[in-house]
């Protein structure tokens, strides 16, 4: 396999030419052959989203060049684009960019780089031509400016936990509901012997018992609708323990406008940087 | 999962079972509507044949012949594999119409 050299504070690795990814995410690959089993790409591509938002930010505020910004942001949305794409050829060529295994750093420290060097890695194949590397695009301090691990990731899982609730698992319950609904319909007048605890108690009507099982599903989506409001609140902009450290005091507000309009969230205007769990 | 040392140390096993279940719930949710609910029909001949044969329906008789001549009733239906209706019009325990009429297992749902 041809390699090429990428480093970063530990010295030198080998990375594969055609990689996208760098000296740390090979490490990553190296350290931590537990499962097989990868990060979703719906969670990948929440993480490349608010890379996206963030290179947007920092270039609004000056704090990123516009050759740097622009790259990184174009690299984000063919990713994201292939990410969400119905050509699965295309989709497992970026997926297969973000190997490394979910049993990682807690704090999934080794996917927030992987997605660093693979944005920078392609941004730098952009401006520069060639894959990989740190110039001009660095995965530190261009991709993950303003950010931590510990805001980001929170942020990406509360967000992808969000369109999954929206957009496959809410919609799958109200179908599984109607369903319900119809079979209590017709069969409002079959009588049949009701059990409890499959011993014979007294009669009901199948429609009867078959609205039971309905309410069951209404009261799972009500569940499931309740839970919007606390996945909105988004760890964004909280850096490594939620005080900011590092990040500039209008990032957090203007990456968090920029994520969410990208997702169409609505705003919450309580964020909390310090949250416990529901 | 719990915050040991500050910080939860099982955040990308969160984001791995949390969107694996909840595409598990999906599928499984459309695939069960679609594939079973969707075509299931109610075996109405074998409803009411386990209902006219159900010990139970003495229950509805207690308020008419109180509860120890409905437990016999029951008990003497289980010996003998006679439905209850059967044993209570050949004991005449009751007129035939208010026997009918506490036996009437689609008013006993209302």
């Amino acid at each position: 396999m041809t390699t090429r050299t990428e480093t970063d504070s530990l010295g030198p690795v080998q990375v594969p030419a055609d990689a996208y990814w760098g000296a740390q995410t090979q490490r990553a690959i190296a350290n931590f052959p537990i499962s097989g089993l990868r990060m979703p790409s719906r969670f990948i591509r929440a993480l490349v989203l608010i890379k996206r938002a963030a290179a947007q930010v920092n270039l609004d505020m000056g704090l990123l060049d516009e050759k740097r910004a622009r790259a990184i942001m174009q690299a984000a949305d063919e990713i994201a684009g292939a990410l969400s794409s119905a050509d699965e050829t295309l989709r497992e060529r970026w997926l297969s960019q973000f190997p490394v295994d979910i049993f990682q750093t807690g704090s999934a420290t080794s996917t927030n780089m992987n997605v660093n060097e693979v944005l920078a890695g392609r941004a730098n194949e952009l401006l520069a031509g060639s894959r990989g590397g740190k110039n001009p695009v660095h995965p530190n301090d261009h991709v993950n400016k303003g950010q931590s691990s510990n805001d980001i990731i929170p942020t990406a899982l509360h967000v992808a936990a969000l369109e999954a609730l929206e957009t496959d698992l809410l919609p799958a319950l109200r179908v599984l509901h109607q369903a319900l609904c119809r079979k209590a319909q017709a069969f409002d007048d079959v009588v049949k012997i009701g059990r409890t605890h499959l011993m014979d108690a007294v009669p009901l009507r199948l429609g009867q018992e078959f609205s039971g099982y309905a309410s069951q599903l209404e009261h799972a989506v009500a569940r499931a609708e309740r839970l919007r409001q606390h996945l909105g609140e988004l760890a964004l902009g909280g850096t490594a323990v939620g005080t900011g450290l590092n990040a500039d005091p209008e990032f957090p507000p203007h990456a968090d406008d920029g994520f969410r309009a990208g997702y169409r969230l609505r705003r919450r205007h309580h964020r909390r940087r310090h949250a416990g769990p529901l | 999962m719990q915050g040991h040392f500050e910080l939860n140390v099982f955040k990308p096993l969160i984001a791995y079972n949390l969107l694996l279940a909840m595409h598990i719930l999906s599928t499984g949710c459309r695939a069960f509507a679609e594939k079973c609910l969707a075509g299931l029909e109610a075996n109405r001949a074998r409803c009411g044949e386990l209902l006219e044969k159900s010990l139970m329906l003495c229950t509805a008789l207690t308020p008419a012949i109180g509860y120890d001549a409905a437990a016999k009733l029951a008990q003497e239906a289980y010996r003998t594999g006679k439905t209850v209706r059967q044993l209570a019009t050949e004991k005449n325990l009751l007129p035939k119409e208010e026997l009918d009429r506490l036996l009437d297992v689609r008013g006993m749902t209302k």
